[in-house]
């Protein structure tokens, strides 16, 4: 297998809705930046990979088709990745292996995704309008009709509550300096859609979601598009001289739904793609030989969970890293810089693209004011789907 | 300015995407009529390894041979549950109305395997009463359509 680089990021900011967009030209605003990132342009590219959450919330099956049109990329190759919330790891495997494999030199990862233009003619509300569309992403005969609580409620009663009976935390405050953490971290991101100064009471007297989990504890939902350039490692070196190497890459589907017994409180998956990953890179000691962590904490219950299942620390210890104020942005190991899905943004199939891009631009030491110290040289990605069945943990590596 | 001018020019139409379905429910069709027609709940055991699975499947997933039919009391133990303040309304694809809060629960029936995700209705609905552990029983709606939502389930007071 081969060397494959990040030569080239393209972010843009998370906001509830970009009415001024249709999504191929949101889409195009990604890749324009990811291109100029890498002083590339679109003839370089070979192949596109695009991770795409849900056609019913684009209005349009093959949506991905219509972006590369747009995009103008006739001729160049392209397909979808769709894995539920962690189709963007997932499809960034996808694009590793065209990279790793030899079957290309430079492959572009585009994920775009807009969620609120979907709308309740009944309620005029969007969000009871996406509520309704992303509902089809349960299980039509078992699931949907029971859940209309969405996916916090999924995540609450799958994950979260059984965790709590079984290990004792973590506790209401914990989870709740998790989405602290989190606002505060987004204050300095310019991409983050949601900038607020709480406290741990805001976050516990706001609005119960689903038992323990409150309104503030829910990641938010966006219009976003966000693209990377991978590459060679001849490629890389041409292009740039900091390049960010994928030096480790675990996938694991674990289907909790099925909720059998034993796995309940757990995220199997999670564990499994974690330890694949660290196989991979070589790392043994993932809380001492990381500088910093971007995951998909959809609710904040499950960023502490993800410690847990990632080896931080044990199984049930999670809540103390928090207590410790190792997972802070002055920690030893920072969870979530960028304000993470509670407070940054999240649009499904984009925001773990995003994640990377944040993890590049921390290891290459150009992250502006939420730039942490870079000792290691070595970062975290992890992008999970909304009921941990789908699961993704990403190594990103800059050698000296 | 600029900003707000622009935004003032957006153009924006409704559509609808409408997709009807009349889906078969295939093998496990057993479970939605004995629901539907006698009050009966249903699991479906594997005569490989002896998994009993409720949601019932039609073949273990474990050993991919068909599975028998077996019946369940109705009667089980919530594993986990969240009492949920909030859901999407004007929800059309659900035909029975959910009153907040309404109690999502993992429940282990009696003499199954694995864990069936539903809902737990208790009059009060006090923080803490439907928890880890506590009994419950099914209570049959009318009329009942073939939909899981046929049935929810209520603390079992032993009457
Ligand atoms: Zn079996």
């Amino acid at each position: 297998m081969r060397r494959v680089a990040i030569v080239g990021v393209g972010q843009l900011p998370f906001r509830s809705r970009r009415p001024d967009r249709i999504y191929q030209s949101l889409t195009l605003e990604a890749v324009k930046a990811a291109l100029e990132d890498a002083r590339l342009t679109k003839e370089d590219i070979e192949l596109i990979i695009y991770s795409i959450y849900g056609e019913v919330m684009l209005k349009q099956q093959i949506p991905h088709t219509y972006v590369h049109d747009y995009l103008g990329m006739e001729g160049k190759p392209s397909y979808s990745i769709k894995a539920g919330g962690a189709s963007d790891g997932y499809a960034l495997f996808a694009a590793y292996c065209h990279v790793a494999s030899g079957a290309n030199d430079l492959v572009m990862l585009v994920g775009f995704q807009k969620s609120q233009d979907l709308y309740s003619s009944q309620t005029r509300s969007r969000g009871d309008g996406f509520l309704k569309g992303g509902a089809i992403g349960f299980d039509i005969t078992w699931q949907m009709p029971i859940s209309p609580g969405g996916v916090p409620a999924l995540l609450t009663v799958s994950c979260l509550n059984p965790h709590i009976q079984r290990f004792g935390g973590p506790t209401p405050e914990q989870i709740a300096k998790v989405s602290v953490k989190n606002h505060r971290n987004a204050l300095v991101n310019p991409n983050a859609q949601l900038k607020m100064d709480l406290t741990v009471e805001d976050v516990l007297n706001s609005r119960i979601i689903a038992s323990p989990t409150t309104m503030y504890e829910c990641c938010l939902y966006s219009d976003c598009a966000s693209a990377l350039i991978l590459a060679s490692e001849e490629k890389a070196k041409q292009i740039t001289d900091k390049p960010v190497w994928i030096t480790g890459i675990g996938l694991a589907n674990w289907h909790q739904p099925r909720l059998e017994v034993e796995s309940l409180g757990r995220m199997k998956g999670l564990e499994l793609a974690a330890q694949r990953a660290y196989k991979m890179a070589g790392i043994k000691n993932p809380l001492k030989e990381l500088d910093l962590v971007e995951l998909h904490d959809f609710i904040s219950g499950v960023e502490i969970m993800a410690y847990e299942e990632m080896g931080f620390c044990p199984i049930g210890a999670g809540g103390r890293l928090v207590d410790e104020g190792v997972v802070e942005k002055g920690g030893l190991l920072p969870v979530n810089v960028s304000g993470g899905r509670v407070a940054c943004g999240h649009a499904p199939g984009v925001s773990g693209i995003s994640s990377a891009g944040d993890v590049v631009l921390q290891l290459q030491e150009r992250a502006g004011e939420r730039q942490v110290p870079i000792k290691k040289g070595r970062g975290l990605v992890e992008c999970i789907d909304g009921d941990a069945t789908t699961n993704s943990v990403i190594i990103l590596e800059r050698k000296s | 300015m600029q900003q707000k001018k622009k935004e003032a020019e957006i153009f924006e139409a409704p559509y609808r995407y409408i997709a009807d379905y009349l889906y078969s429910y295939g093998e496990i069709s057993k479970f939605f009529r004995e629901v539907k027609d006698n009050k009966q709940l249903y699991a479906t055991k594997c005569p490989q390894c002896g998994v009993v699975w409720c949601p019932p499947r039609g073949f273990c997933s474990h050993c991919y041979v068909p599975t028998d039919w077996v019946p369940l009391t109705g009667k089980g133990t919530v594993l986990a549950c969240t009492y949920c303040y909030f859901e999407a309304t004007g929800e059309e694809q659900l035909p029975h109305h959910f009153d907040l809060p309404f109690i999502m629960a993992i429940i282990k029936l009696d003499g199954a395997d694995t864990g069936f995700l539903h809902t737990v209705r208790s009059k009060e609905a006090k923080m803490g009463e439907i928890k880890a552990g506590t009994r419950v029983k099914i209570v049959w709606r009318e009329p009942r359509l073939g939909k899981v939502v046929d049935f929810y389930f209520v603390p079992d007071d032993g009457k």
